[in-house]
């Protein structure tokens, strides 16, 4: 009983430092009455294991843009509750204890369209050297380019298995802008770059050959892929 | 025309450009995604290799 007490007192503590710490940032950015709502907002966020900076990030951008104050605590409330759904969806894609960065990037892909489902797929994917992190908010900015969620997932998928670098990986978004640049949909655009990356057409499998066509050398193992 | 330069970390990151002191406005030239005001912020993804202007 005592150790729950210590626990409960040593929590409240820890939401109280939270609610401080996001006020204290928020101080003269923000009118008061969205401080104490992002405070309340954060608290919450932080007594559930969520990454409380996003919000304040986008407190500070709503002040700084000058967003009615009942306009900024919805979208700071709608930040919040996206994190929780991107928490839920990493942990389900295999991360027990997602990083900030991890769950964040899961709400960019959810911001972006992509769903519960896809965030999952797209952290089952990642692996060593891949950051999950990374490869969501990849994934993000892919969909933001208007590439549909399923044709984003294969995309960032095949890279992987193609063995691609992480550098490669982070390149991804600029070679769909080059193509929509030159007047391909994304979905064109999308579909042209990961051919190029050497993904095997729909339904075929990945070592298909052409007839008449003889089998491409096999590029060497990544030393970096376990 | 205005220019600046920037250091950022590996990574995406989401801007706007603020004209007028007042005015923010997203990167004609860069993907956009909503800023959650009803706006659209601008993305930029820089590698080790350099910026992608997306």
């Amino acid at each position: 009983m005592r150790a729950f007490l210590a626990l409960g007192f040593a929590l409240s503590t820890a939401l109280r430092l939270v609610a401080q710490d996001v006020g204290g940032r928020l101080d003269e950015r923000v009118p008061p009455e969205v401080r104490r709502a992002v405070q309340d907002i954060a608290a919450d966020a932080a007594a559930h294991g969520l990454p409380t900076e996003p919000l304040v990030q986008k407190a500070i951008e709503g002040g700084a843009k000058r967003v009615p104050a009942e306009r900024l605590i919805a979208a700071v409330r709608a930040l919040a509750g996206r994190l929780a759904g991107a928490w839920d969806a990493v942990r389900a894609g295999g991360l027990e204890s997602p990083t900030a960065d991890v769950v964040e990037g899961g709400a960019d892909g959810l911001s972006a369209g992509l769903t519960a489902g896809y965030v999952s797929e797209l952290v089952r994917a990642s692996r060593a050297p891949y950051d999950p992190a990374l490869v969501l908010r990849v994934a993000a900015t892919l969909a933001a380019l208007g590439v549909p969620p399923k044709q984003t997932v294969q995309l960032v998928e095949g890279l992987i298995k193609d063995g691609g670098s992480p550098s490669d990986l982070l390149g991804l978004p600029g070679e769909v802008q080059a193509g929509v640049a030159n007047g391909a949909t994304p979905a064109q655009a999308a579909e042209h770059v990961g051919q190029g990356r050497g993904n095997a057409p729909p339904g075929r499998p990945p070592d298909f050959v052409p007839p008449g066509q003889s089998k491409p050398h096999k590029r060497p193992a990544n030393p970096h892929k376990p | 025309m205005w220019t600046t330069t920037l250091a950022l970390p590996v990574g995406q990151h989401q801007y706007a450009f603020v004209v007028d002191g007042e005015r923010w406005v997203a990167d004609p030239a860069a993907p956009a995604i909503d800023d959650g005001f009803g706006r659209r912020n601008s993305m930029v993804a820089v590698s080790i290799r350099g910026a992608h202007t997306l």
